[in-house]
């Protein structure tokens, strides 16, 4: 597996896109990763199937090095890539949705990766966690699961989640905090957060 | 609950998501085919004006010199003849059945849900064709809601989409990508889509390692259930007589194989 570049200043990858535009091949598969990447892992937020979050990586990134020339701050590019993923997520849940098919997102099914290890918190805890949400996270809207994937999958603050949806800050606020209250409902998940709490 | 012990929460329970990486097959996939499509478009371009200067020619050759304008024209045509776009672009425009790509619904064939979806002006998926289908998958093309020519790629709601049947540009095959292994059989095999010219009556995927494996039904598209440990190459396009009419490499073999389940490798 690739590793985990190190985290790209905006100048450097406003850089990258002015070499991209230029014709320099790494460059542009430098992007290209990027792009594929960040959509993947909000895609495996949203979709059960890897395999279907490897298509929709593929359809972001291949719209975003096809529009690339377009791109007015080359600076700005990570928070362009979200945008393009929300646009096919969103049209992928609604199709889905009028198929009255749930999904549960394969960043939560028990065969997902190991949990991480957290200071004071168990495995076990983690695993349950995920479990639960597998379920409660699946039964959200689609924004406020798009709101919540943006947040605890690439930690974007709120205007940059706002910028990703196309709405106001506000409306992020409340996407995130309805979400988080739907799945606090979950007696069993609001027990769990304690047990996170604690640790 | 404060915010705050939701966001341990959330951030562990997503920790598979925060850590995953693309294959190099999707890599590959994305800069193969975006790259295509980049390339498509001076290409169309070049196309078109030397379709206008070919059609100029034979004006002024027919004017000045009658029949000898004939094999002038021929030419310009051939030169245009035999490409995907050219499948498609009939169909797109509106002209009538008879000339359509595939062959239509049946009356009780199941269809993707989302194709007869309502929005202003009819369904969601406009005159819908099935293209070809191969294990279970099928690839259908429909008339979106904007107008444009969308693929579906085997029922799994992916798909590839063109506002016009132009942008698919010249060459008689056209490699649209793997789907979803929705319908994986026990050997793994993984589906591969693609368009046809008409003139291409079969084709061939190549691989890196044994025999090609060939389709000899092709009528405007393709389902090819692809070994990928085999590490797939490129496909070949063959006409009636079996004469190569178009090839397009699915770049770099070796990365195909993390498509491959472990045992199927090699």
């Amino acid at each position: 597996m690739e590793p985990e570049p190190a985290k790209a200043s905006p100048s450097s990858l406003g850089a990258e896109v002015k070499r991209c535009r230029a014709g320099d091949a790494a460059a542009r598969e430098a992007l290209a990763r990027r792009a594929t990447r960040l959509s993947l892992r909000t895609a495996a937020a949203l979709l059960e199937s890897r395999e279907e979050a490897g298509d929709v990586a593929q359809e972001v990134a291949i719209d975003v090095l096809r529009s690339l020339h377009g791109l007015r701050e080359p600076e700005a590019f990570d928070g362009w890539v979200h945008r393009i993923t929300v646009r096919h997520a969103l049209r992928l849940l609604k199709r889905r949705a009028r198929r009255r098919r749930v999904e549960t997102p394969l960043a939560l099914l028990p065969e997902a990766a190991e949990p991480p290890q957290l200071e004071g918190i168990d495995r076990a805890t983690v695993l349950a966690a995920r479990q639960l949400l597998a379920v409660a996270f699946a039964e959200l809207p689609p924004k406020q699961r798009l709101a919540l994937a943006l947040r605890y999958v690439h930690d974007l603050p709120d205007a940059e989640i706002a910028a990703a949806l196309g709405c106001r800050v506000g409306s992020v606020h409340a996407l995130l905090s309805r979400g988080r209250s739907a799945l606090r409902s979950d007696p069993q998940l609001a027990e769990l957060a304690l047990a996170f709490a604690g640790g | 609950m404060p915010s705050l012990l939701d966001d341990a929460m959330m951030r562990a329970a997503f920790a598979a998501a925060r850590e995953m990486e693309p294959s190099e097959a999707e890599l590959a996939g994305v800069l193969a085919r975006s790259d295509a499509r980049l390339r498509r478009l001076p290409r169309l371009r070049r196309a078109s004006w030397q379709h206008q200067v070919a059609l100029a020619l034979a004006a002024v050759a027919l004017l000045v010199a009658g029949l000898y304008a004939v094999p002038t024209t021929r030419g310009a045509i051939d030169d245009l003849a035999g490409t995907v776009a050219e499948v498609f672009s009939g169909y797109q425009a509106g002209q009538g059945t008879a000339g359509a790509p595939g062959r239509p619904l049946r009356a009780d064939e199941p269809a993707p849900a989302y194709f007869t979806d309502p929005v202003p002006g009819g369904d969601f998926a406009r005159k819908p064709r099935v293209l070809a289908e191969a294990g279970g998958y099928k690839l259908y093309a429909y008339i979106s809601p904007g107008g444009g020519i969308s693929f579906d790629l085997g029922d799994t709601g992916v798909g590839l989409g063109f506002e016009s049947a132009d942008e698919i540009g010249p060459g008689a095959v056209y490699f649209l990508g793997p789907g979803s292994m929705r319908y994986a059989d026990a050997q793994g095999h993984l589906p591969m889509f693609g368009l046809a010219a008409s003139s291409v009556e079969s084709v061939e995927l190549i691989y890196e390692q044994g025999p090609p494996l060939r389709d000899d039904e092709v009528e405007d598209g393709f389902v090819l259930l692809a070994e990928p440990g085999r590490e797939p190459r490129e496909i070949v396009g063959y006409d009636q007589a079996g004469e190569v009419v178009g090839r397009k490499s699915l770049g770099d073999p070796g990365s195909w194989l993390s498509y491959a389940r472990p045992d199927r490798e090699g």
